[in-house]
């Protein structure tokens, strides 16, 4: 190997980039005269690029996105899941036929209800992030940010397609556009659904605000922060392990565009951009996956007697043929039903659950207490983190690598992954002790 | 480069910014040790450790924002002595996130009320008891509120600095 | 008839030159095998024909991206009488870097020095008459939204044409990476197939700097086997 190579390592090619440019700082040293004023921009930057506080700047900043995300747009979704759970009862009360009642009620309006609750929080965030983009600042974000993502194996364009995840993975997949080189590009995809979408939420929540008790929000936040942690896990040992992924990472090179006042009609046309590809889906798939989990519920009919006794149903059926498979991680078939429809839509894991347990709203959390442990529930949240992403994103991913190797490579790593951490939180527990 | 911006208002910037950010460190780190108690020491205790009216008991990351504002607007020390004019930005910028948590949490507030009002019920008069009133002292809020003579402040040197108002450099 | 060819960073004005040269009118197509657009046009200056083709918008030559593939793939293969490469004045630094990369290319280089006017707007001024002597290449300054020195830069398009200067300009890459190069250059030498297509010079700091287009271009020359062992 030659002695400069050998020196130079990975550094080889910044070498001579930065000899270039000692030559041209040079040239312009000479060529450049007077001096430059300050704009707004040079003013901004002092802070938004600043060594020590530029990051922690940019982690306030997300987390108040967070917050405006899921707690400001909360009556919003709350209203719109008693307007359909109102409209569901006046279904039943109203028709006669019960089997019609059940359709229209259970069927339609839950499937409506449980995809149109997702609505707000996923326009609120895309609607801060627009606040953030348009404005300039997205771009420092990412700039203070590619250092660190650098070192984690990712590349500082993997950064906003990685914030839009956390609202839906799908518009997240699809600003992978962005990268340049396609092994950064696939990587990034690949790694995306770990960033836990908006959908994923619910399930925490009730999952954890049952069994966790007072860790409840710990739980909680413990998922996005696993997340984050398996995305650089994976990316790292792709690119360590996959010959396809081994090799330089392009060097990023930023446009930092001058800071400018949002218009509102910018804001509102971005957010819509991005959100309706949430509601495609959601019109699409998600609705007609409400209506078969529906269906699978209740039939055969006279069995099940018009949805009373689940134990009778297709999906009971289903999710005992399932349940070996997930003995070792204490999940029981109602658990790995639940997952199953989870796969083609996260939105209905909660729904699914509350049919499945026969109960209402209000004793959801109970019930779901009574088939986890703290473990078990925990697992299971970590599982839906990780595991397949939803048949939409699949359809994406599809779409934005253009092969079906990488598609399937997704999926089953996902479900691997996901089996793996989910069966290492059960054993860690029990040998802790707890049940 | 010459600086524009002239020594006496740089100190009254540097003595109002330091001020407000040593506040929002402080809060921040009452938020940081309640959160540490609810959540780890102590958690599904009743009463927070430290128990302020409007503090928060369990918001870690709400703490560590107000940690990260404070740190900001501490900067403005620097503008004490002469020196870059471009440290103005620090009040400047300090502000704009002192602004974005102050109406964050006006928002939450609403939002809050709101679901009560559409659950009705206990809910409801949980929130009217004294629920409202927690979220309405958030010491975020109020420091935004004293952060703003400083916020407007530093725009106009800002101006001044870019040159769109005020001195003319030749 | 005069082969021009326009390059620059995205967002200089590239296209708003393009514009003023050939007049708006343009053949617009697609690179062979690509989904990127390209554009040709004409010019006629003083009974001289030019024809004139719209690289897409680059910071570099490197082989990372399709976009800056397509430029140095037309800039190395076509070989175009002239290159026109449009700096930013407000922006000079990172500008100047494609800049420094055409003329290792060996191009031959004219510079638009475009945006002067939001240069002057911030406080400065770049003297293009020093740049030009330190580059070895002709400047002209031009303010493209106000058709300043369109004039003046098709003269020096066709006088570019006509006296084909390559500029002096060299980067001195340091002690061991020039010993490195220079034996590069010696083996580049022997293979016709290589140096008579590509700048000896420039085929050798790609090398030397693992550029993947480069080497596999010079995998299946028959110095490869001596290549390797020096680049490591």
């Amino acid at each position: 190997m030659s002695r400069l190579k050998a020196e130079l390592g990975e550094e080889l090619e910044a070498y001579f980039v930065e000899k270039r440019y000692e030559l041209i700082k040079q040239v312009v040293s000479r060529v450049l005269k007077g001096r430059r004023r300050l704009t707004l921009s040079d003013l901004l930057d002092r802070v938004f690029l600043h060594r020590g506080l530029g990051i922690p700047i940019f982690l306030a900043l997300w987390w108040a996105l967070f917050r405006f995300t899921f707690d400001v747009s909360a009556p919003l979704s709350d209203a719109i899941d008693m307007f359909f759970g109102w409209l569901g009862d006046m279904a039943h009360d109203g028709i006669a036929n019960p089997w019609l009642a059940s359709f229209v009620a259970d069927g339609i309006c839950a499937g409506f209800g449980s995809v149109l609750v997702f609505i707000p929080p996923i326009f609120f965030l895309f609607f801060g992030l627009a606040i953030l983009e348009d404005s300039g600042y997205l771009a420092r974000a990412a700039f203070v940010m590619d250092r660190a993502l650098y070192k984690l194996g990712l590349h500082g364009r993997s950064f906003i397609p990685m914030l839009l995840g956390f609202g839906c993975n799908i518009p997240g997949v699809m600003a992978c556009r962005t990268i340049e080189r396609e092994e950064d590009r696939i990587l990034t995809i690949l790694v995306n659904p770990l960033m836990s979408c908006s959908a994923r939420l619910p399930v925490y929540v009730l999952i954890g605000g049952a069994v966790l008790g007072a860790y409840a929000a710990a739980g909680v936040y413990s998922m996005y922060i696993l997340g984050i942690a398996l995305a650089v896990c994976m990316a790292l040992l792709f690119r360590r392990v996959i010959p396809y992924f081994k090799g330089r990472r392009s060097v990023f090179i930023m446009e930092l565009p001058v800071y400018t006042r949002p218009t509102v009609r910018g804001l509102l046309r971005h957010m819509y951009e991005r959100g309706v590809l949430f509601l495609k889906k959601a019109g699409t798939i998600i609705f007609s996956v409400m209506v078969v989990v529906w269906f699978l519920a209740t039939h055969p009919w006279s069995a099940t007697a018009g949805g009373e006794v689940i134990e009778n149903s297709y999906v009971a059926m289903l999710g005992k043929a399932l349940e070996p498979l997930v003995r070792p991680l204490g999940f029981d078939w109602r658990a790995v039903a639940a997952l199953f429809f989870g796969f083609l839509a996260k939105e209905i894991v909660v729904e699914t659950f509350g049919i499945l347990l026969g109960v209402e709203e209000e004793a959801l959390t109970s019930a779901i207490a009574q088939i986890f442990t703290p473990v078990t529930g925990l697992a299971f949240m970590a599982f839906t983190l990780i595991y397949i992403p939803c048949v939409a994103t699949i359809g994406v991913i599809y779409r934005e690598t253009n092969s079906v190797k990488w598609t399937v490579f997704a999926v089953v790593y996902g479900l691997l992954l996901a089996y793996a951490v989910a069966f290492v939180i059960v054993s860690v527990g029990h040998a802790l002790g707890y049940p | 480069m010459w600086p524009v911006l002239d020594l006496r208002t740089r100190r009254a910037l540097a003595v109002y910014g330091s001020v407000i950010g040593l506040a929002y460190v402080i809060v921040g780190l009452l938020e940081v040790v309640n959160a540490f108690y609810t959540w780890f020491l102590r958690p599904g205790a009743e009463e927070a450790l430290i128990a302020l009216p409007g503090l928060p008991a369990g918001d870690l990351f709400g703490g560590f924002s107000s940690l990260v504002v404070g740190s900001v607007l501490l900067q403005a020390a620097r503008l004490w002595r002469p020196g870059r004019d471009e440290d103005v930005a620090f009040v400047l910028v300090g502000s704009l996130l002192a602004a974005a948590f102050g109406v964050l949490y006006i928002l939450v507030f609403t939002a809050n009320g709101v679901s009560a009002l559409l659950a009705g019920g206990e809910e409801l008069a949980d929130w009217l008891a004294g629920g409202w009133l927690a979220d309405a002292l958030r010491p975020e809020i109020w420091l935004f509120v004293l952060a703003l003579p400083a916020a407007i402040t530093s725009w106009r040197a800002a101006r001044i600095i870019i040159g769109e108002e005020g001195v003319e450099e030749e | 008839m005069i082969r021009v060819a326009l390059i620059g960073n995205p967002n200089v004005g590239k296209s708003l030159i393009f514009n003023n040269l050939t007049g708006g009118r343009a053949h617009v197509g697609n690179w062979p095998g690509k989904t990127v657009e390209k554009k040709v046009g004409k010019c006629v200056h003083k009974g001289v024909e030019m024809e004139i083709v719209d690289l897409p918008g680059v910071y570099s030559l490197t082989a990372r991206s399709v976009d800056e593939l397509i430029a140095r793939d037309f800039i190395v293969e076509e070989k175009p009488d002239v290159v026109v490469d449009i700096v930013d004045a407000s922006n000079l630094e990172r500008n100047l870097y494609l800049t420094v990369q055409l003329i290792e290319l060996e191009a031959n280089v004219v510079v638009a020095l475009n945006k002067s006017d939001l240069a002057t707007d911030m406080g400065y001024e770049v003297d293009a008459g020093e740049l030009s002597r330190l580059l070895g290449v002709p400047v002209v300054p031009t303010v493209a939204t106000t058709k300043q020195g369109m004039e003046e830069l098709k003269d020096a398009i066709v006088k570019a044409a006509r006296e084909r200067r390559k500029s002096p300009l060299k980067i001195d890459y340091g002690k061991r990476a020039e010993a490195l190069i220079e034996r590069l250059e010696e083996l580049i030498r022997k293979d016709p197939m290589l140096s008579q297509r590509y700048p000896t010079r420039w085929l050798a700091v790609r090398l030397l700097e693992g550029d993947e287009d480069v080497l596999r271009k010079v995998r299946s020359s028959a110095i490869w086997h001596e290549v390797a062992e020096v680049i490591g």
